[in-house]
């Protein structure tokens, strides 16, 4: 009873993490508080609070003005998303995003991540990383879709596509860290910068991924050892 | 909260408030005259205009070392280059690379030395907005890669990240080394230019270069200093801040340095450089106006500003403060440009930016005239294939790069007048030099409208720019200044105040060079653009290119170079791929081969173990004819000959003489009777031991050995050898049957020439021995039937049958009457002649006979029961003995028969009857003669089509939308690669290659996913129950798995073939070429990839690979002779395919070329395969008991075993089946010859190969311990081809072989099911079943099947016919013997002789096309009949003919043809 109700919630658990880390956007995050310009033709600062969120196919950039001491800031609170689906979607959004006028620290973040040549691909690099663990997920996807039938089917090789499953998620994050810009991207803004770190949609694999190959190990040792 | 200033931003957007894109970075240029492009909208313009090349030499070539007309310096030719790096960079090539090239004249002074006049200079269009060039009314508009405005940007770069590389974040100052001299080196790899040093032809590393905001800086060595100059500006300026503003921030402090250092460089470049350049000041400024727009114009861009260009001199000097100008390290005078190109990144360490600048300052600049100095007219750098360039034929031909239109009309468009005559253009040039007329009028076919615009404007000008250039560049500045919200005049932005407007606006640059650097005041003049007579330091002399040290010229690079042994290695190693696969391959079926070899030996062994004796291993070659040796090994291994020695005493021995020591030795057994057995032994003394060990071994049976030595080549020469003997034989069989029947008409006697006279002698020496008799009868020698035949025709009884002997009885047979016949059949039961034939005596030749049919299951018994039956029934019963007389009583009914008793031999021609005479013989089928008229040919050939396509349609039309979508799938992609992508980078570099590989790469992986349907055998087992069938011929999946694979290969190694020519052209390519081939891989700056780069560390590179090899081992593995040979080989083989589809997946992931399409078509068919796999698991995973094992004779063995609860099976099905007790991996089909209503599976299973033989031993009740309770598993069950039967209300079926045991279950299923009352879905009426075999022994578990079918078979829809093709199917004595003995035991107990069943025995193959005719005749109301066979292919093909051959008579009923070949 208890093993049933535990596999069924691992393999749940599982399968949602792995859906929503491919959609997630908290792989790589930073953030920093920043008083800097934000708008042409003016000279005023704004005390904000910059995120950014580093998906596997986008970059959020979130910017929210704080008070400070007795300064009240205008309402100002952007979330913006820049997809990088092609290898020029992102300079062909940093562009759209000149023409719509984004404030300058978003504009200032999204340039670092449309620059592509020599040592400044970070935009690039991240792509590649995005790309690798979004297909390395799918993978995951399809083996768990497996493991699921397989579970059903022919127990032991569900155990084996379990540890599997578990095994692609860990790669994926060990892929993922290693495709990481060696160079590590740094953004200067004013007041404060940005140094990235990794993100609850990376632990959150990591774990699943943990969990679920000690589980599929666990259960095909079991099975070996004493069969049925 | 406020900043001090509004922040303007680098990349120069948000200048103007109504236009926030104007004057940014990568804008268009502005287009102020109508565009010339050739076509109107892209193309290059002046295509009919003369090579620039020539231009260039013909108006630009001159004298150098002329000096300015107006004393500007060298400072000022090169501060020229700062400010259009300030404001413009239009000319670098954009994605995809357009290449065009300038033509060069035969015998070009520069480039074509050795007059090969195939030469040109390679040209790249420049980079140009995407949207634009497609239409007239938006025609191709270059885009400027920098900011227009006069904003720092050479300073500060145009780009907040690479300017944040470049801050310090500490008081507002760049980063410097730590003198604060030196900008820092590029460790974080900016994105400067890093193009090959013309004299290295190598890429350098990018991390050499200073770290500064142009990328273009290090080019030039002066222009450098400048850009160090400015950087010293800012930090100097940032310092001085920081001392009156100690509290403000970094960024303020940066901020307000790089507002003063961007203000100083406008009121340098507005007001001091351009006054000094034009010779004319620009109008004052007033104010800032909004709507003129700040675009740099293509004429500025393409023509006008490159002006300057001719007053550059081919070096630079360097002085110090005292006007000591420095040497070169070689000795030189000054620092030569062309052999410094782009390599200025050392220099800085024994020179300073002082020095350079202070030479500049009194270097005077070169002359303003058309001339260009030769340094940048031949030598200016270029890229790798082509390291000198010519800039005049560039700046000329960039002109028609940007469609700019004729002079005069450009002119016409910037106000001036249009020139009416040639002379107008330049009047005191022409006069100077009217040769210069000439040749400009004669190089534009006297066309005035048709000049270039560059071309034009330089004649114009003298001393400084001409009335056109001058007006073009003034027009442009003021819009640059008016324009800039940012201007420094401009207070309204709210940067300076008036007072510091004012200050600002003194700053000259002599100020800056001052303050910034160590140069002291009275060291350089104020006005630094001009040296005037007093200045400081004048230059010894004007700079000559023939002073200076050579430029060298490093014609072309190979960027293939390096790859060429690595292209070779892998276009070798692809190739052998294959081949050793093959091999492999042939080393396996070999292997196997002498495995199986092994096997039959062991198994022989274990048969008879008594069989003892010496087992010496002797090698030996026997030697069968003149240069033909085979191995032999004497006494050991397969038994390859045996000699009888019975009546022979003695064994003559011929050894070749020993004198020849070199050849091997010989040795020859002569047995009377036989052929020769000659041997070639190792040595000497092998033979001896040979001969040694015959002797005693003949000693021991009392024989004798006579042993002789001959000269070996006459010993070879005498030897009868096998092959002679047996032309003998032949001789003597065709001359016995030639002489019995005579000639045929037409038949030539082959022996009549006379040369074989000789040979008639030899034929009537022949005799046959008792072995040669029984082999042309085709029995073994020591079968009763043949002892006793032998012993007839041998009259003389003395062993052999001579000529004569054989002769009078053929002839008897042949001519003889039924009387003779009938005695010579009485002589051969007369066993002791003595003219009786006794009881006994009939029994035993009853027995005999039977003993030819193999079969035990005529008991003791049952033949006495027999022969009082024959004896009763001819009214004998009382006799124990029959005379003559009483025999042929007894044989009288069977009179007719006997006339046709023939005694048929092999080789002999004769005697021959119609076969269908067999058919007669099956007494059930009576067929009248056919009444067809005959059709005419014609006709009958349409038929035969028609049938053809009716039959197969279904194959026909699959195959055919199988082909049509692989080949539309290439030509879509061919289509999308030749024409839609024909702009791209791809099609630029591997021409129709990427099309062709990306064309097969579509339809391969349409091939290979449909592979995977083809083999979901569950699948299509369910399919098979289901109406759909009909339409999809299901039974034919593997038939198309193999097309489907073979397409599949041809369009793979089409791909594979195509990607190697495509990676050589890609490898060929230059490093910016790369750079736009794909935006997937990036490559740092200095990387050079090669062959091996993409072939072994890409991932489609590698994984190509990977498949490539993969695919060769499947498909060598699957040839037929290794399925057939070493199956297991091919199965481990096949199952790569796992890894082929895996790596196919990863393979497209780098997305060199385009997004991967393989998933595509994979998903489906992967998706369908693995459920169907899923399901075969779940039966595979469960492990059956085996409840019985029986071993049967001739090999089988029955595994009876559990049943799982959930399994449904059809009867004819079989299923992959392996024991856990050994090799628990290796799967096998069998058919399951249990029926489905039963309640365990079984199989028959015949042992022929390793895993068979295996599994029998383990079984066999002599090993098998059941304690060790070894389990089945198997997968399925699977559609066989014969699982239709029911469905037929009439079905004929054919077993042969191990290919009966479908119909164990089928036959059973199909009389449990009409026999029981319960609906069944069978709808047979009748079914005929035919069992060919061998001989009845063969199989014998089945002739138990069958009896129990007939026993159960209550409403006679079974009907068997047994067919013994162990006999020649022509009538001779034997078979109609034993015709005749089964007649007579049928009519007396209702069951054969042979087999105790209802069912007919026949003898011979069936004639399948009359039966198959005889049933349509009698089953007319059916409209069709399904006709399944299973066995050997030659079974199946011979039923699948008969079957064709009735439908083509176009009669109904119609025979539908299934099948099943096991293997
Ligand atoms: C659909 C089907 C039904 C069959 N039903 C029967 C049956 O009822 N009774 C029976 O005795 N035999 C049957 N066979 C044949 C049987 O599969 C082979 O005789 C057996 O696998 C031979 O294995 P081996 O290693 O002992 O012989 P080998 O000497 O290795 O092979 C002998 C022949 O069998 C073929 N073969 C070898 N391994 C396999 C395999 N795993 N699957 C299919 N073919 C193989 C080879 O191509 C070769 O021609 C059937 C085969 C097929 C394809
Ligand atoms: C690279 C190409 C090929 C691929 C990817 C491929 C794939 C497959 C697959 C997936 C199976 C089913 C395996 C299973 O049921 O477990 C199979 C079986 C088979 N393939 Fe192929 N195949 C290829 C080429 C070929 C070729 C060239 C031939 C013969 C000419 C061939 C003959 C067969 C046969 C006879 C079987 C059935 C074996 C059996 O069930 O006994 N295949 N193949
Ligand atoms: C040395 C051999 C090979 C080389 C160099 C090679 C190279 C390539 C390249 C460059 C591409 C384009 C991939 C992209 O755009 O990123 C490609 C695609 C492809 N190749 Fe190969 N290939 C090789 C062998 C093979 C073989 C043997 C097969 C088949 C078994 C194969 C199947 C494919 C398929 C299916 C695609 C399309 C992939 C997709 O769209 O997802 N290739 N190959």
């Amino acid at each position: 009873k208890f093993t049933t109700f535990s596999t069924v919630t691992l393999s749940l658990f599982v399968g949602l993490v792995i859906l929503i880390t491919r959609l997630g956007s908290a792989w790589h995050v930073a953030h920093a508080t920043i008083i800097a310009p934000y708008k042409a033709f003016s000279r005023e600062k704004l005390p904000a609070r910059i995120g950014t969120h580093i998906g596997l196919m986008h970059v959020n950039v979130t910017l929210t003005a704080i008070p400070i001491g007795n300064y009240t800031p205008p309402d100002i609170d952007y979330n913006e998303r820049f997809m990088w689906e092609g290898a020029t979607d992102m300079s062909a959004n940093y562009r759209h995003a000149l023409q719509r006028g984004l404030p300058f620290p978003i504009l200032t973040v999204a340039e670092y991540f449309s620059l592509g040549r020599e040592g400044f691909s970070w935009g690039g690099q991240y792509r590649a990383a995005g790309y690798f663990a979004s297909i390395m997920l799918w993978s995951s996807l399809a083996s768990w879709l497996l493991m699921n039938l397989l579970l059903i089917a022919v127990p032991r090789y569900g155990a084996y596509m379990k540890a599997l499953t578990g095994a692609l998620l860990v790669c994926t994050t060990v892929g993922y860290h290693c495709l990481l810009p060696k160079r590590p991207l740094c953004i200067y803004l004013e007041g404060g910068r940005l140094e990235f770190h990794f993100g609850w949609c990376y632990w959150l694999v990591l774990v699943a991924g943990i969990l679920c190959f000690i589980a599929g190990v666990l259960i095909s040792i079991i099975d070996l050892v004493w069969p049925h | 909260m406020y900043s001090q200033t509004e922040k303007q931003r680098y990349d120069g957007w948000y200048n103007n408030l109504a236009h926030p894109d104007w004057g940014s970075v990568d804008s268009h240029l502005v287009r102020k005259a109508p565009p010339s492009y050739s076509d109107g909208v892209y193309a290059m313009a002046g295509a009919n205009r003369p090579s620039t090349r020539r231009l260039s030499r013909l108006f630009m070539r001159g004298r150098d070392g002329l000096g300015s007309k107006f004393n500007r310096t060298a400072l000022l030719a090169f501060f020229g280059q700062v400010v259009a790096n300030e404001i413009v960079m239009a000319s670098e090539s954009g994605c995809p690379i357009e290449m065009h090239r300038i033509e060069i004249e035969k015998c070009d002074e520069m480039y074509d030395r050795e007059c090969r006049g195939d030469k040109y200079i390679p040209f790249h269009r420049a980079a140009y907005d995407r949207d634009t060039g497609q239409s007239p009314n938006a025609p191709r508009e270059q885009i400027n890669q920098m900011t227009a405005w006069i904003d720092g940007s050479f300073i500060y770069s145009t780009s907040e990240a690479w300017l944040n590389a470049m801050r310090s974040f500490h008081n507002g100052t760049l980063l410097t080394e730590k003198d604060g001299k030196l900008p820092v080196r590029n460790t974080m790899r900016v994105p400067l230019f890093n193009n090959p040093v013309p004299s290295v032809m190598k890429m350098l590393s990018p991390e050499r270069l200073f770290l500064l905001g142009d990328p273009r800086t290090i080019s030039i060595r002066a222009v450098l200093s400048f850009a160090i100059l400015f950087l010293r500006w800012h930090n100097t300026l940032a310092q001085r801040i920081k001392r009156l503003h100690p509290d403000w921030s970094d960024e303020d402090i940066y901020q307000r340095a790089r507002h003063t250092v961007i203000a100083s460089l406008q009121n340098v470049i507005a007001y001091e450089y351009l006054p000094a350049f034009l010779g004319s000041a620009l109008p004052p400024y007033e104010g800032y106006k909004q709507d003129i727009h700040p675009g740099i114009g293509h004429i500025f861009q393409a023509a006008a500003f490159r002006f300057g260009h001719t007053m550059i001199p081919p070096g630079i000097y360097r002085r110090d403060g005292q006007c000591n100008f420095k040497q070169t390290p070689m000795g030189y005078p000054a620092i030569r440009l062309c052999s410094t190109w782009w390599d200025s990144s050392g220099f800085l360490s024994d020179t300073s930016v002082e020095e350079v600048l202070m030479g500049l300052a009194s270097q005077i600049s070169e002359r303003e005239d058309p001339v260009l100095c030769s340094d940048v007219r031949d030598k200016l750098f270029g890229p790798m294939e082509f390291t000198r360039r010519d800039l005049g034929a560039l700046n000329i031909m960039r002109g028609r790069d940007n469609g700019l239109p004729d002079y005069n009309t450009a002119r016409e468009s910037y106000g001036l007048k249009r020139h009416k005559t040639w002379t107008d253009i330049n009047p005191q040039l022409f006069e100077a030099q009217p040769e210069l007329l000439d040749m400009l009028k004669e190089a534009y076919s006297n066309q005035l409208d048709d000049v270039d615009v560059y071309v034009g404007g330089m004649l114009e000008s003298y001393g400084q720019p001409g009335e056109f250039f001058a007006a073009v560049i003034k027009e442009q500045f003021l819009r640059l200044r008016d324009a800039d919200r940012f201007w420094f005049e401009n207070e309204r932005n709210g940067i300076f105040t008036p007072e510091e407007i004012k200050e600002l606006r003194k700053i000259t640059l002599w100020d800056i060079i001052v303050n910034s650097t160590d140069i002291a005041v009275d060291e350089i003049q104020h006005d630094v653009f001009m040296w005037h007579t007093g200045d400081p330091c004048p230059q010894p002399m004007q700079l000559n290119a023939t002073e200076l040290e050579p430029c060298t010229y490093l014609e072309g690079y190979d960027y293939f170079s390096g790859s060429e042994l690595m292209f070779i290695y892998v276009c070798v190693f692809l190739g052998f791929v294959p081949i050793l696969c093959a091999g492999a391959g042939y080393c396996v079926v070999k292997l196997q081969n002498s495995k199986r070899r092994k096997l039959k030996i062991r198994q022989e062994a274990l048969r008879a173990p008594q069989h003892k004796g010496s087992v010496d291993k002797m090698l030996a070659r026997e030697w069968l004819h003149a240069n033909h040796k085979r191995l032999v090994t004497v006494k050991k291994g397969e038994k390859l000959r045996t000699f009888s020695l019975k009546h022979v005493d003695v064994v003559s021995v011929e050894e070749s003489a020993t004198n020849h020591i070199k050849k091997k030795p010989y040795i020859l057994l002569r047995v009377p009777s036989d052929h020769d057995l000659v041997l070639e032994l190792e040595s000497y003394g092998a033979r001896r031991k040979f001969v040694k060990k015959l002797e005693d071994f003949l000693l021991l049976h009392k024989k004798e050995l006579t042993l002789m030595e001959v000269n070996r080549d006459i010993m070879l020469a005498r030897a009868e050898t096998r092959e002679r003997r047996q032309k003998r034989l032949e001789y003597f069989f065709r001359e016995a049957y030639a002489l019995t029947f005579g000639l045929r008409p037409g038949e030539r006697r082959r022996r009549s020439d006379a040369s074989s006279d000789g040979e008639v002698m030899t034929v009537m020496r022949t005799s046959l021995s008792k072995a040669e008799f029984a082999a042309a009868l085709g029995m073994k020698p020591n079968d009763m039937f043949v002892r006793k035949m032998f012993n007839i025709v041998d009259k003389d009884q003395d062993g052999r049958i001579s000529f004569q002997e054989f002769l009078e009885t053929v002839v008897l047979f042949s001519r003889g009457k039924t009387d003779d016949k009938l005695r010579i059949i009485f002589d051969m039961c007369d066993n002791d002649r003595n003219g009786v034939i006794d009881k006994g005596e009939l029994s035993e030749m009853m027995r005999s006979l039977v003993e030819i049919a193999r079969t035990t299951s005529l008991g003791d018994d049952q033949v006495t029961e027999l022969i009082d039956g024959m004896f009763q029934d001819v009214g004998l019963e009382h006799k124990n003995h029959l005379t003559y007389q009483d025999f042929k009583l007894m044989m009288k009914e069977y009179k007719g028969d006997f006339v046709a008793i023939g005694l048929d031999c092999k080789g002999a021609k004769q005697n021959f009857l119609d076969t269908s005479t067999n058919v007669a013989r099956m007494t059930s089928f009576n067929i009248e003669p056919m009444q067809d008229k005959p059709r005419h040919w014609v006709l009958a050939k349409w038929d035969a089509y028609i049938t053809f396509l009716e039959e197969n349609r279904q194959n026909i039309f699959y195959l055919f939308l199988f082909y049509v979508v692989t080949i539309v799938l290439f030509v879509e992609r061919f289509i999308h690669y030749s024409f839609m992508a024909e702009h791209t980078d791809l099609r630029h570099i591997m021409g129709v290659g990427i099309a062709i590989t990306r064309g097969s790469a579509a339809s391969l992986s349409f091939c290979y996913s449909l592979l995977l349907l083809t083999m979901s055998r569950n699948l299509i087992t369910k399919l098979k129950e289901f109406p759909i069938q009909q339409y999809i011929p299901l039974d034919s999946h593997i038939q198309f798995h193999k097309i489907a694979a073979c397409t599949a290969l041809f369009f793979s190694v089409l791909h594979t073939v195509g990607h190697i020519v495509n990676f050589y052209h890609v490898s060929t390519q230059s490093h910016e070429n790369l750079r736009c081939l794909t935006r997937e891989v990036h490559f740092a700056s200095d990387y050079k990839p090669d062959i091996t780069f993409w072939l072994f560390q890409t991932v489609t590179g590698t994984t190509g690979v990977m498949l490539f090899i993969i695919m060769c081992i499947i498909f060598v593995f699957a040839h037929p002779t290794i399925r057939k040979k070493a199956y297991n080989f091919f199965w481990n083989m096949h199952t790569l395919y796992i890894g082929l589809y895996l790596l196919s997946l990863v393979h497209g992931l780098a997305r060199l070329t385009g997004p991967p399409r393989f998933w595509m078509f994979f998903l489906g068919p992967g998706i369908v395969y693995t459920l169907d796999k899923i399901v075969s698991l779940r039966t595979k995973y469960m492990a059956l008991d085996v409840i019985d094992t029986d071993l049967l004779p001739s090999d089988v063995i029955k595994i009876k075993f559990y049943r799982p609860p959930n399994l449904k099976y059809l009867s004819g099905q079989w299923v992959r089946l392996s024991c856990t007790a050994f090799r628990p991996q290796e799967m096998h089909s069998f058919t399951l010859t249990s029926a489905p209503h039963e309640n365990c599976l079984s199989c028959h299973i015949k042992a022929q190969g390793p895993w068979t033989w295996k599994l029998r031993n383990y079984f066999d009740p002599c090993n098998y311990n059941p304690e060790d309770q070894p389990k089945i598993r198997i997968e399925g069950p699977f559609g066989g081809g014969n699982q239709d039967w029911y469905k037929f209300e009439v079905a004929v079926m054919v077993g042969g072989g191990i290919g009966v045991t479908p119909y164990a279950s089928i036959l059973n299923d199909l009389v449990f099911g009409t026999s029981t009352n319960r609906y069944s879905g069978v709808a047979c009426k009748k079914v005929y079943f035919l069992w060919i075999c061998p001989s009845h022994k063969h199989f014998e578990w089945f002739i138990d099947v069958l009896r129990d079918v007939e026993k159960k078979d209550v409403t006679n829809v079974l009907e068997i016919h047994i067919f013994i093709t162990q006999f020649f199917h022509k009538f001779d004595l034997r078979t109609t013997m034993l015709y005749i003995c089964e007649n007579h035991f049928q009519r007396l107990s209702k069951t054969s002789i042979f087999t105790g069943l209802k069912a007919v025995n026949h003898f011979g193959r069936p004639d399948m096309s009359s039966f198959l005719k005889f049933v349509q005749k009698k089953h007319s109301y059916v409209s069709k009949i399904g006709v399944f066979s299973c066995g050997p292919r030659p079974l199946t093909k011979s039923v699948m003919s008969a079957c064709d051959e009735v439908n083509k008579t176009r009669k109904l009923p119609y025979f539908i043809h299934h099948f099943e070949n096991f293997g």
